[in-house]
């Protein structure tokens, strides 16, 4: 045990001491979240500002069909009206941003309103604004009901002629429930792929590299067993897998918290992740998962003869654990008897489900099981390769 | 002491390192029976062409690698079942050997030192015994990455040297290096041999073993084709020098 601790006291001093490791196992993980959050909410509020501040220019063809609407848009605040006569120049003012909307008032409107029909507009807009189209079709709806309180009134009806079933759908799932069932899938995704990428590096550091390094011979002569040499290296690796996870956890919530106009959903969602059980469950799942990759990843790096050929192992194999993890985000996947047992996904759907407060504790258990077993196998097929004296001094 | 014993050593081939050699065999023998003696206070050379089986004996006598026939003892320990003591027995010293560069002398040194066991006292003691002698206390706080060839070598020697073993190990320990850094490891093999210690060291310089060693074993093809002392090799020389002899021994062997 000693030996082990000199060891994993010593790889992770260097492990800190390595850049490459320390962007890749601390710096990104903590600050990638405030930074997108922030970046993303500050350009789409200035965006949405923008848009929302600014005049709405809109052409509109045939404006004197109806003096009723006429009199209408012109009533509106920020709303410019231009008069105009071809529609092809008109679409291609739109696409060049000189109007925001263009709107062409059918012959014959002002009689088919008159007659209680439909009268017709045809509303040109670029999908390429965010908020245009919901900003003038506010305007127009405004118009339409205005039109259908005075029909109303005029027939002498009751609001009810135009709705005659009155229908108020009420959720019986808690506000956790559903988030954590929509978007806690998120989360768990998060996890499983920072604590790969931040094993990743350590684990290519601390076996490739001291291979290259002609590091490992001189280890190799020491008193000290291999197995104690693998298992100090390796808690380092794992170590290392749940400090960048975590890591990730604690910039997700310094995003949420210290970022404005975040979507009320999420801010909930990482909220809820506050509870003392949720964490330790994580934990639980998250520790032989990782030990997992730790036990997958290792015998690659001893393999691997350079720190390039590590690397071009390794990094395929995260499609390999992004594709379950995507699974978990899939609406209609749930965690059963059979997904339990499927490593990646298990912990991602049991995270959801716990989040959700939906959690049954059999399938909890199996997934934990399930996990320590993943986590045994890899580990003895782990002790087994290093073993091997062809694969250590390839 | 180190006693080789009908030494040998196999290892077995992928398809690439088949079609790579171009052989057809599943397994590659590269030590054929060989047997030898190292004696303490005596330097005892390991001497043959590239890819002749120095490292694989070496190795072998380190515990690195395990024997696929034969046997070798250190001190009396058999290195196959009783590795974790013969390996707290041996110095190991290469002239390739890397060191972790984001360390420090002094953090090395310490760490080398507790994967050997050794009490704080008693390390501190010698690590300040072989700096003074090296001249290495102006760069012991100084990142290894950050040190001169020379510097790193002074490294490489403290760390082998920190739990005072009774068997030195060098494998071509002067490869790669300049004029300098290769003095102080001559030296190194000199003193060891002063203060009674079992020194083995491999290397395909006949220059280098004519100053140094006591013992000779000419290695080729994983066969031992000469093995006596110094003395002996030069008595029986028939040819001009003593590279030359070599050469003839190996080439006649073919």
């Amino acid at each position: 045990m000693k030996n082990i601790i000199t060891i994993a006291s010593k790889e992770f001093l260097d492990t800190l001491r390595d850049k490459r490791t320390l962007i890749m196992m601390v710096i990104i993980p903590i600050l990638i979240f405030p930074l997108i959050f922030s970046l993303v909410t500050k350009l789409q509020n200035n965006v949405i500002k923008k848009e929302q501040s600014s005049a709405l220019v809109t052409g509109i063809i045939n404006l004197d069909q109806d003096n009723g609407l006429q009199q209408f848009l012109q009533g509106q605040s920020g709303l410019t009206i231009i008069p105009m006569e071809d529609r092809v120049q008109m679409e291609e003012l739109i696409r060049q941003d000189s109007l925001q909307i263009g709107m062409v008032i059918e012959e014959g409107f002002t009689e088919n309103l008159d007659s209680l029909r439909s009268a017709r507009v045809n509303v040109y807009y670029s999908e390429t604004k965010m908020t245009i189209r919901q900003r003038f079709s506010g305007i127009l709806s405004g118009y339409t009901s205005e039109v259908l309180r005075e029909r109303i009134i005029a027939q002498g009806l009751e609001e009810g002629f135009i709705e005659p079933v009155k229908t108020e759908y009420i959720n019986v799932a808690s506000d956790q429930e559903v988030i954590g069932k929509l978007a806690g899938g998120f989360l768990p995704y998060l996890f499983v792929i920072f604590c790969f990428m931040g094993a990743m590096y350590p684990a290519i550091d601390l076996f490739t590299g001291e291979k290259e390094r002609k590091t490992l011979e001189t280890l190799l002569t020491t008193p000290v067993s291999r197995f104690d040499i693998l298992v100090g290296k390796m808690a380092v690796v794992i170590s290392s897998g749940l400090l960048s996870a975590v890591l990730a956890i604690v910039g997700l919530f310094v995003a949420v918290r210290t970022t404005g106009g975040m979507p009320d959903f999420f801010a909930g969602m990482v909220s809820g992740m506050l509870s003392l059980y949720f964490v330790l469950v994580l934990l639980v799942m998250l520790l032989p998962l990782t030990i997992f990759f730790a036990g997958i990843m290792i015998p690659m790096t001893i393999y691997a003869k350079s720190y390039k050929e590590a690397q071009s192992i390794l990094s395929p194999m995260t499609f390999f654990v992004i594709f379950p993890a995507i699974i978990g985000l899939m609406p209609g996947i749930e965690l059963t008897t059979v997904t339990a047992l499927i490593p990646i996904v298990n912990i991602s759907l049991a995270t959801k489900e716990v989040l959700a407060g939906t959690i049954q504790t059999p399938l909890l258990i199996i997934t934990i099981v399930s996990l320590i077993a993943y986590a045994t196998i890899s580990v003895l097929f782990c002790v087994r390769w290093f073993g091997k004296e062809t694969h250590i001094l390839r | 002491m180190i006693k080789v014993e009908q030494l040998s050593k196999e290892f077995t081939l992928s398809r690439k390192q088949m079609t790579e050699i171009g052989t057809q065999a599943s397994s590659l023998r590269v030590l054929d029976n060989i047997s030898f003696e190292c004696l303490p206070g005596r330097i005892f050379s390991l001497l043959g062409p590239n890819g002749a089986g120095k490292t694989t004996t070496l190795r072998i006598i380190s515990t690195i690698l395990s024997p696929s026939g034969g046997s070798v003892k250190v001190c009396g320990h058999d290195t196959a079942k009783e590795g974790a003591k013969v390996r707290s027995l041996i110095g190991f010293l290469t002239g390739t050997t890397g060191l972790y560069e984001r360390l420090t002398p002094d953090e090395l040194i310490a760490y080398f030192a507790k994967l050997n066991g050794i009490d704080k006292p008693v390390y501190e003691r010698r690590r300040d015994e072989l700096y003074t002698l090296l001249g290495m206390h102006d760069f012991a706080k100084k990142r290894i990455g950050k040190l001169s060839t020379g510097m790193r070598q002074k490294v490489s020697i403290v760390r082998t040297m920190i739990h005072d073993p009774e068997v030195v190990v060098f494998d071509e320990p002067t490869a790669g290096l300049d004029m300098i850094a290769a003095k102080n490891i001559i030296e190194l093999i000199r003193d060891c041999k002063h203060r009674n210690k079992t020194v083995i060291f491999s290397s395909h310089i006949m220059g280098e073993v004519d100053l140094l060693c006591d013992d000779l074993a000419i290695i080729h093809k994983g066969r031992i084709l000469f093995n006596d002392t110094m003395e002996h090799f030069r008595k029986g020389m028939k040819s001009e020098n003593l590279t030359e002899e070599f050469i003839r021994v190996v080439t006649e062997s073919n």
